[in-house]
């Protein structure tokens, strides 16, 4: 179905003003993709519980790691099982849940009724408390055969216990360990419209679009909007949209976002040798993290600005614990404080900051390549080829040889291996412009007293040091289109369709009239046909409890 | 009451248009122009903005020079050294054993007629073991050549610096020159020594120095320095030392905060005597220290560090650890006998006439100072409103 936009016309016939988002190419037709199952992310798991139930409502135990698919955790989730042993974690904080939702501290607030005595069963209250819950946590209504079973064991148990509320934990706990709640799972129907073709169902549209804006899962309002049809008109989607966007719960899906996107999932797996850097802590390497997302969601939220911009900004956020690092003052004592470093300073943008600087290196020095590579494949969307088996990696890690001083000497020696050079000449000229930052992110002018050269270049574009890099990485088509096709492959949940090269080109297209600003990026994909098409690819059927 | 400088806000205020931020580092690796180096000292000092220069105190021992020949006679006496010195061998040998602890501490720590020793200050007592060496860290503080007594001081013997610097002033390392709780043994620090500086790293004490108002680092006829207790702990490592350029705050209660002019040549900062008080804790026991007439030597290094001395007059009851109901027993704990100690205190008391019986009432004093560099927060920018960015969920 071609999407058709209005323009305005004058009396004359001539064509008058439009705005840039009120006229233009129509959004190409996509054939979709097969429906997507994909695993609740921890960070996604834990915020639904806590906006289903309470944020108090703790989760314990432990998740399985992801896998990242095209670079993004998102696309992973959809490739990814649960073992056997990430099962039991899964009963084991199920049950844990339950068993709180049920306490005494919660059960006012939290069960739509009171049992008419407690120390025994009543089917009616348990079934009204676990139709309201069963409805948030599959992300749609349950029906009686669904609800039978849960129900049933809510009541023996009730009755072995002679309490209610033990009873009803048994039941909420089958909830929460089933695969409609661990899993988001799209469900494609028949499209009314045209019996030849499938649409997403309203609720799999209501899943798809709350966990891309608010990485949870749907609220009341989406749901009752996904059972009144109205998501199943481009009118309804679009308030919806807007309702989300301009919610402050946005934040917490941007910032799941750029956590997936920068891979600061290696943040918990972060070290530093002390000794070689005593100014790395885990308080430093968690504060890294959130300057960096403080940073691009006042950048892209809050001033809405141009998304290339976070390469040349010199605007950010820091704590003490980070002046320390960045050496300069925070006159704040506790908490976040908005810095600007000087126009001399050599911090530039988000390859300046400790969050790039310090993940993309090695445990006790810096690491030209490691960040060649993370500009190219998270920043630029381009894969490098992994290193062959054989390496001889001896020359680049003795930072301690006087014949190759600096990182950059000692990878001009590593190059004259002829296996390494193709894949180093795309990723070291990025890397060795932020040689003046060692691996803990702390800007020097040498190594082992000899002067580092940032210069370099980048597709072409040659620059001086880091700042210039910056400069380079904003101007460079490839970042800004990165971006973009990250998005939309985050809130879909898979690579891009081979039908979808067209609307791909829209896609970019419509960034960069609108000025490469996130908001815009994000209303576009959500309110676009192309996110919720499905391809018809047979029944997806309903997975009993 | 001792008068203390604190302009430090009026000062600040007017230089703070001047100056880079709120305050700037002196190292080498800093974009701001550091004197000393190929790319400093402007051509023309009135288009230079002023910039402040921040170090936080890592470590202030006693400036004691621990010459070799200070302590003929060995280290200063604790009672019970002193008591088993006074009774034969058989006795000590008695009253050493386990079973007779409680008679013997009865005897070495109180008076003839049962008074702990700490309450009977003036109880008779052979004179304290003290340096008999020459020389000696510290500052000329009377402005004499010869310690002759004047208008404001006592007669005292001079030391000579361990530079050759004439007629240097340090009553204090008298007194404890030969104590091992502050000259301590080879290779070990002094315990009390220790125990105070200790306190750097678990929070007890943070001392903050300023240098403000620098237009050229290397010389500088016009600076104003200020030396703060700090409200902030120190920033401490994974391996326990102290990390350079962190952001302190210099508290807000103005009895510590002190202000001087001073000037820098050849690097060095020096100030002009004011009156300075400190104070630090340990294990929850605050101790205060009056400095009058203080003054700071200071030479600020390329690397952003900073060493020197502060040297003032230590007012004697702020050296005597036996004031505040002190035992004799606890005393012994940190080897010093009572009486002998406090004696020794005022007989080397060289400072400040009392105007009733020109007693000197303190003693000249030289503290070693260690700093890192370091970031002197201003109290009401630590109170700024956090910023306007979405708080994390």
């Amino acid at each position: 179905m071609m999407r058709v936009r209005s323009c305005l016309a004058g009396a004359a016939g001539l064509v008058l003003a439009v705005t840039l988002s009120g006229c233009g190419p129509s959004e190409p037709a996509t054939s979709g993709s097969p429906p997507v199952v994909q695993r609740l992310t921890e960070a996604q798991y834990r915020q639904s519980i806590a906006d289903i139930f309470a944020p108090d409502i703790k989760v314990g135990g432990r998740f399985e790691p992801g896998t990242r698919k095209g670079g993004l955790l998102a696309v992973g989730g959809s490739v990814v099982a649960v073992s056997a042993s990430g099962f039991e974690q899964y009963d084991v904080m199920g049950r844990t849940i339950a068993n709180q939702v049920v306490d005494a501290k919660h059960r006012e607030a939290l069960a739509p009724c009171k049992p008419a005595d407690p120390k025994k069963p009543d089917a009616a209250c348990a079934r009204q408390t676990l139709a309201k819950y069963g409805r948030l946590l599959f992300r749609r209504p349950v029906g009686e055969k669904e609800l039978a079973s849960p129900l049933a064991l809510a009541n023996r148990a009730a009755e072995a216990d002679g309490d209610f509320y033990a009873g009803l934990a048994f039941g909420l706990a089958q909830f929460l360990d089933s695969p409609n709640f661990i899993f988001r799972k799209d469900v494609a129907e028949a499209d009314p419209s045209d019996s030849s073709k499938q649409r997403l169902s309203a609720y799999s549209k209501a899943t798809r679009l709350s966990f891309f804006l608010w990485n949870t899962t749907p609220d009341n309002e989406l749901i009752r909007a996904a059972e009144a049809g109205e998501l199943d008109s481009r009118a309804g989607i679009a308030k919806q949209v807007d309702r989300m966007l301009a919610s402050p719960r946005l934040e917490t899906g941007v910032r799941a976002f750029f956590t997936d996107f920068l891979g600061f999932d290696k943040f918990d797996s972060l070290a530093k040798d002390s000794l070689i850097y005593p100014v790395f802590t885990t308080k430093v390497s968690r504060d890294a993290e959130e300057q960096t997302l403080r940073t691009l969601v006042d950048q892209l939220l809050v001033q809405k600005a141009d998304y290339r911009d976070v390469f040349t900004s010199r605007k950010t956020f820091l704590t003490r614990n980070l002046g320390i690092v960045y050496k300069v003052p925070v006159g704040l004592e506790s908490g976040w404080e908005a810095h600007e470093f000087p126009a001399d300073d050599p911090h530039v943008g988000l390859l300046t900051e400790l969050s790039f600087t310090e993940l993309h290196a090695h445990p006790g020095r810096s690491s030209s390549t490691l960040r060649g590579k993370a500009v190219r494949e998270i920043l630029l969307c381009q894969k490098v080829p992994d290193p062959p088996a054989n390496v001889n990696f001896t020359v680049v890690q003795d930072t301690s040889n006087p014949q190759f001083k600096t990182a950059r000497e000692r990878l001009t020696a590593h190059r004259t291996q002829a296996t390494c050079a193709g894949c180093h000449k795309i990723m070291d000229p990025i890397g060795l412009a932020l040689e003046n930052f060692d691996g803990a992110g702390q800007y020097r002018s040498q190594e082992n007293g000899a002067a580092i050269d940032p210069s370099g270049e980048l597709d072409g574009a040659k620059f001086k040091d880091a700042a210039e890099l910056g400069q380079a990485l904003h101007d460079n088509p490839s970042a800004a289109a990165c971006l973009a096709n990250s998005v939309y492959r985050y809130g879909a949940g898979r690579e891009f369709d081979p039908g979808e090269k067209d609307w791909q080109k829209y896609l970019l297209d419509q960034f960069a009239r609108n000025g490469y600003r996130l908001p815009d990026l994000l209303k576009f994909i959500a309110t676009s046909d192309a996110f919720y098409a499905v391809r018809p690819a047979g029944d997806v059927k309903e997975a009993g409890l | 009451m001792i008068g203390i400088d604190t302009r430090s806000m009026m000062l600040r205020r007017s230089l703070m248009s001047a100056a880079v931020l709120t305050a700037g580092m002196f190292a080498a690796t800093s974009h701001v122009a550091v004197a000393g180096t190929a790319s400093a000292a402007p051509t023309d000092p009135a288009n230079v903005k002023a910039r402040t220069l921040g170090f936080a105190v890592t470590y202030l021992p006693y400036a004691l020079a621990k010459n070799a020949d200070d302590c003929p006679d060995g280290l200063a006496m604790a009672a019970k050294d002193i008591f088993l010195a006074s009774v034969s061998a058989a006795e000590r040998a008695r009253l050493t054993k386990a079973e007779n602890l409680k008679e013997f501490e009865q005897l070495a720590y109180h008076t003839k007629d049962g008074r702990d020793l700490c309450a009977v200050p003036d109880y008779p007592r052979e004179p304290q073991r003290t340096p008999k060496g020459k020389v000696s860290y510290g500052m000329n503080l009377d402005g004499t050549t010869d310690g002759a007594a004047t208008a404001n001081s006592c007669a005292h013997e001079k030391f000579t610096g361990p530079n050759g610097e004439p007629a240097v002033d340090n009553q204090t390392y008298r007194v404890i020159g030969c104590s091992s709780n502050f000259r301590g043994f080879p290779g070990e620090e002094g315990y009390l020594e220790s125990l105070r500086n200790a306190a750097f790293k678990d929070g007890g004490m943070t001392l903050l120095i300023e240098v403000m108002g620098v237009k050229d680092g290397r010389n500088d006829e016009n600076v104003t320095v200020g030396v703060y207790n700090g409200a902030s702990p120190m920033a401490i490592d994974p391996n326990g030392h102290m990390l350079p350029y962190a952001s302190l705050t210099m508290t807000d209660d103005k009895k510590y905060q002190t202000v001087a002019k001073g000037k820098i040549v050849d690097g060095v900062v020096t100030t002009e005597p004011t009156d300075m008080r400190i104070h630090y804790d340990i294990g929850g026991y605050t101790r205060v220290w009056n400095i009058r007439s203080a003054r700071v030597r200071l030479e600020m290094k390329p690397d952003g560090s900073a060493k020197g001395l502060l040297a003032g007059y230590m007012d004697a009851d702020d050296l005597d650890m036996t004031k505040g109901g002190v035992k004799q027993a606890s005393a012994e704990m940190v080897g010093y006998d009572c009486p002998t100690y406090t004696q020794a205190i005022h007989r080397y008391a060289d400072g400040f006439k009392d105007a009733k019986t020109g007693q000197c009432t303190a003693l000249s004093t030289a503290f070693e100072i260690n700093a890192i560099p370091a970031f002197v927060i201003h109290p009401e920018d630590a109170k700024k409103t956090a910023s306007a960015a979405p708080a994390a969920h």
